[in-house]
């Protein structure tokens, strides 16, 4: 088990010692000419500073249980998400108007249903870690979705123009198109959870049998974990392509119906 | 916090009510239309069972108390991922003889050594986790290394058998496609190590401090296994690109991979 206070001295020299076999490794790197060792260096200490910010704030909002603090921390996670996601989705005009709904409403529906009927206990300690965890994972899930949509209707832009001028609304026209990109975007998170245990114990398993939690309670948690986050990748991933359709076609509607703006 | 000791009707009616919640979702999928609420389903199941089965296995090592399971747990992790990387890399010959010592070599090393110098306790409830995660690590980036290199070979086949007659080693005629392979296969994890804590809180650390780990600490303990993470898989990609070579070229340094000729 792990010292339940933070001990400094111990700490840096652990992770100093980590830190040595890194150099070890990146030094035979080196001796090889894989031109890789800057770039290694760089992630590292990168890695190292990011985290012990992260891990300062949060020591702080700890410490200050105000829970007006932890909202206002998951609300800078969702607009740094859905900014990180909109950039992924330059294709598509607007794209933060697409992305921080998106995001905004599919993690928050499943963190609030979750914490309302008492499943995550309403503590920062959850809330922040389930919380970054839901986030983090709707936004992969939007990038995917929107570059998924933009690139069918790129290359079946033919067609789509082709059933607008038959008379068909934009929504009717590009329907083949997002429900693709719905089903491909939720794909590799339920691959994870198809494969889970399977080898690799989960992070946040892993995380919780350190911290000296019951392996079965570990467990539990990690598939809590994975079910918000496909609810709220399914919710995300619905919301974008329905949000980006309107950004997609004009609304200039004789027939109710749009041009494509891309 | 959550209770030290496992209550499997609280657990299970919160799991349950988890479950509620995608399966909201996958009505809602099913609606749209998206013909993806069998294989949802079907995986909810799966991971449901294939977790609860590991954490079962994982309560009676830690019961047990004996560092015998807990070596033969992870040996036997290393043989599924030897064969798993295996299975990816089929057209190297005799791939289980690269990915099985790649593998160990790379993520054993790196256990050890953290655990001789005493930065992970020789507590099962570190080795068999940290081990788990770092032999998944080297898995994925054996796979990725061997998939590479044997693409590179197949495709610059006429360069290396051109190397080859004008007097190269096989080592020689290899080394810049090698050197692509292991760089290529190690970008994915230069790249987490990199954006580590931007948004997302990384899942072990999030997990200790669900598990009530001082945030520091966990941010600590984090790094320490990305680090190890790393180092084990370079070591694996290294090594897996060193005896591939072998397997590719003839003692008399004639380039042999099977599936080249259907490949191109």
């Amino acid at each position: 088990m792990i010292g339940v206070t933070y001990d400094p001295v111990d700490g840096l020299i652990k992770l100093g010692l980590a830190a040595t076999l890194l150099i070890t490794v990146i030094t035979i790197t080196y001796i090889k000419r894989l031109r890789l060792s800057r770039s290694i260096a760089i992630a590292a200490a990168r890695g190292f500073l990011q985290l012990m910010a992260v891990a300062l704030v949060i020591t702080a909002v700890f410490q200050s249980e105000s829970l007006l603090l932890v909202v206002l921390i998951l609300s800078l996670m969702l607009i740094i998400a859905a900014h990180t996601s909109a950039k992924r989705a330059e294709r598509i005009p607007g794209p933060f108007a697409v992305t921080l709904p998106a995001i905004a409403i599919g993690a928050s529906s499943a963190l609030i249903s979750m914490v309302i009927t008492g499943v995550l206990p309403p503590t920062p300690e959850f809330l922040i870690a389930f919380g970054g965890l839901t986030i983090g994972g709707s936004m992969v899930i939007c990038s995917l979705a929107l570059n998924r949509l933009a690139g069918a209707i790129s290359s079946n832009r033919d067609r789509i123009e082709t059933s607008l001028c038959l008379g068909a609304s934009s929504e009717e026209a590009l329907e083949p198109y997002t429900r693709l990109s719905v089903a491909a975007s939720l794909i590799p998170s339920i691959d994870t959870v198809r494969t889970l245990g399977i080898i690799i114990i989960p992070g946040t398993m892993t995380g919780m049998i350190i911290g000296g939690t019951d392996p079965l309670w570990a467990a539990e948690y990690q598939l809590i974990r994975y079910f918000m986050l496909i609810a709220a990748g399914i919710i995300t991933s619905i919301l974008a392509t329905h949000l980006a359709e309107k950004h997609l076609l004009t609304d200039c509607t004789p027939a109710g119906s749009g041009e494509v703006m891309m | 916090m959550i209770e030290a000791t496992y209550d499997p009707a609280s657990g299970l009616i919160k799991l349950g009510l988890a479950a509620t919640l995608l399966a909201i979702t996958i009505a809602i999928s099913h609606i749209k239309r998206l013909r993806l609420s069998r294989e949802l389903g079907i995986a909810a199941v799966r991971g449901f069972l294939q977790l609860m089965a590991v954490a079962l296995v994982i309560t009676a090592v830690f019961q047990s108390e004996s560092l015998l399971l807990v070596l033969l747990i992870l040996s036997l992790m290393l043989m599924i991922a030897a064969h798993t990387s295996a299975k990816r890399a089929e057209r190297l010959p005799c791939p289980f003889a690269v990915t099985l010592p790649a593998i160990s070599i790379g993520a054993s090393s790196t256990l050890m050594a953290m655990v001789v110098i005493g930065v992970i306790p020789t507590e099962p409830e570190f080795v068999i986790p940290i081990g788990s995660m770092i032999i998944g690590g080297s898995m994925v980036v054996c796979s990725l290394t061997l998939e590479r290199l044997v693409g590179e070979v197949s495709s610059n086949r006429d360069r290396i058998e051109t190397s080859l007659c004008l007097g190269a080693s096989s080592k020689e005629a290899l080394e810049p496609y090698a050197r692509q392979g292991v760089a290529a296969s190690l970008i994915p994890s230069i790249d987490s190590l990199k954006t580590l804590g931007i948004i997302v809180i990384p899942g072990a650390m999030s997990g200790m401090i669900i598990g009530g780990v001082n945030p520091l600490w966990a941010a600590e303990y984090q790094l320490i296994i990305s680090f190890m993470f790393l180092a084990a898989n370079i070591t694996t990609t290294i090594l897996a690109t060193h005896l591939a070579e072998r397997y590719l070229f003839t003692e008399a340094h004639q380039l042999i991979v099977r599936g080249i000729e259907e490949a191109r």
